[in-house]
């Protein structure tokens, strides 16, 4: 066999290598695997195809699916030298950059500070189970991953603090009990054996179950706004004995968890401009129940409903708005008699 | 204030009156009455007792229920179950940790994924991707620009460039570490210099599991 040969042969089995490791990572990718959609995406490039600018743009697309946003910046500015017009690669970009910038400004690491010397004093340790840790306080009951570093676990402690004294004070409720919370790292875990459906991260149930999935510990400005979302569910259910319309329970826990993104006040005004705002009648039925196309813009729709309320009528109202329907009044009157306005008055709002 | 003296004559300690009088003045605010300097300053503290919150929602329960709305009709069995509360409450057996007190079930209230809600999915590889002929035109050198960044998620990088070395004896196969950095374990035993391995036995390189499903004699 001549040498050319040869190299021709190498040549070829590691391009077809190298196209298995990609399409394995849009498999990974499309199961929510985003840690082993990186290891192939890395796996494929070391065999090859390195000029490839939209393996770069999807590579960077599951970085930013595990937090890791400088790192799929980085991949992103490869793509564009590679392919300075990439329409992908620009809009990611454009969006990550936003992700990353509201997500920043959540929480400042530097406002939490280290853990005191009396740490294990003050949260009752349970190192009984060696595949997990368990802080108890009498405000959470938490569980998480043993892999969790102390200084992290820490952290979230601090952040399930903040987040009691915090949505506390806004919503005039503080839990009577301690609140169970469990977080869990989904790395390594398919699909079909994981406790939330893929599109979800978080969910309240009585309890506080957060998902996240990283190579490491979880990114915190992330996890405290999924915590955010998932305390105010928490509140509602005990300020409205669950009589609540999932919209202003959704709204409220998307508005108050995280500022809305520049992409998805786009999405917004889209699809007012389109004239294909969500009704009422679907707004009021489980989110999770959805089409995916419409559980995103049902979120959207939702928080830019509250955001109004909260703006033109301030918290206070809202708390008055969730007595009544905690009375059991309808949403109409409950709307009607705490805001002065019909639901039809209300922006984003398509009553059909 | 004489009920509370009389308590106090009978043994109620100074913070349990001062609970007590919290409770009094939250439902004076509750009732729009005229409070008193002192009450106003114990309703403010009152998010601040949490001991007192379970007795301060069922103040607020009865009030929305029962007392300011004569219009509505409480729902079937309410009173009932605000009675066994406060009840309970009362005997000290409040709800368990976790355990949602509400009317309904809570409905589970999911977050949607905090990233990349873009409309647009990730690239399919197999579709949109050149076809494998046109791979092998594609350049096989490393790209010079893969940032350092990239490297933790690749296991491969504690491999050892001559990492161990695999020789069949006569009473079997054993694996030989070739001086590693990341050292060799055989079924979580390091290997010192070289260990036997059969068939079900794990090895670990670096970071790399490895499973030994078949051993063929050659």
């Amino acid at each position: 066999m001549s040498p050319f040969l040869i190299g021709a042969v190498h040549l070829r089995h590691t391009n077809s290598l190298a196209l298995s490791h990609f399409r394995q990572a849009t498999l990974c990718y499309g199961q929510a695997c985003y840690v082993e959609a990186i290891q192939h995406y890395l796996a494929g490039l070391k065999l090859g195809a390195a000029q490839r600018h939209y393996i770069y743009a999807d590579l960077a697309k599951a970085y930013e699916m595990v937090g890791e946003w400088d790192t799929a910046l980085a991949c992103l500015d490869i793509a564009l030298r590679l392919c300075p017009d990439s329409a992908t690669a620009l809009r990611r970009k454009a969006r990550i950059l936003n992700e990353k910038a509201c997500y920043d400004s959540l929480i400042c690491l530097d406002d939490l500070r280290q853990p005191p010397p009396e740490f294990s004093k003050r949260f009752n340790f349970d190192t009984t189970n060696r595949s997990q840790q368990r802080v108890n306080s009498e405000i959470f009951r938490l569980t998480c991953h043993s892999a969790m570093s102390p200084e992290t676990l820490w952290n979230i402690c601090q952040l399930i603090h903040r987040t009691y004294t915090e949505l506390g004070e806004v919503l005039g409720y503080y839990p009577t009990c301690p609140v169970s919370i469990s977080i869990r790292n989904t790395k390594g875990t398919i699909v079909s054996q994981r406790s939330l459906p893929q599109w979800a991260s978080g969910r309240y149930d009585g309890s506080i179950h957060l998902e996240y999935c990283a190579a490491g510990d979880p990114v915190l400005s992330i996890l405290y706004a999924l915590l955010r979302h998932e305390w105010v569910h928490l509140l509602v259910y005990h300020l409205t004995n669950g009589y609540c319309p999932v919209w202003i329970n959704e709204g409220l826990a998307q508005s108050i968890a995280r500022p809305m993104f520049q992409f998805e006040r786009f999405n917004l005004q889209q699809a007012v401009q389109a004239e294909q705002l969500l009704p009422l009648d679907v707004l009021s039925k489980p989110f999770s129940q959805l089409p995916t196309k419409y559980r995103k813009l049902a979120y959207i729709q939702s928080a830019a409903i509250i955001e109004y309320l909260v703006q033109q009528f301030g918290y206070s109202k809202i708390r008055d708005l969730l007595r009544q329907l905690r009375s059991g009044i309808s949403v109409e009157p409950a709307i009607k008699q705490t805001f002065g306005v019909t639901l039809k008055d209300l922006p984003f709002l398509s009553i059909s | 204030m004489r009920f509370w003296k009389r308590w106090q004559k009978d043994g109620i300690s100074a913070d349990d009156l001062k609970k007590a009088e919290m409770l009094e003045a939250y439902t004076c605010w509750l009732k729009n009455e005229r409070l008193t300097r002192k009450q106003k300053r114990l309703v403010d503290e009152i998010n601040n007792v949490p001991g007192l919150q379970p007795l301060k929602q069922l103040i607020d329960f009865t009030h929305y229920r029962f007392e300011e709305r004569e219009n509505v009709e409480p729902p079937f069995g309410a009173q009932e179950r605000a009675r066994e509360r406060v009840m309970a409450e009362i005997r000290g057996e409040g709800a368990e940790a976790g355990t949602p007190t509400g009317d309904l079930e809570p409905q589970p209230g999911y977050s949607p994924q905090g990233m990349g809600n873009e409309t647009t999915e990730i690239m399919q590889v197999g579709q949109s991707s050149p076809s494998t002929d046109e791979l092998r035109r594609w350049d096989t050198e490393q790209s010079a620009a893969a940032p350092e960044m990239l490297n933790r998620y690749d296991d491969t990088r504690a491999l050892s460039r001559l990492h161990v070395r695999f020789d069949e004896k006569d009473d079997g196969v054993y694996v030989t570490d070739m001086g590693s950095s990341n050292t060799t374990y055989v079924n979580n035993e390091r290997v010192a210099m070289s260990a036997p391995v059969r068939e079900g036995s794990t090895l670990r390189c670096g970071k790399i599991r490895l499973k030994v499903i078949d051993i063929e004699s050659s």
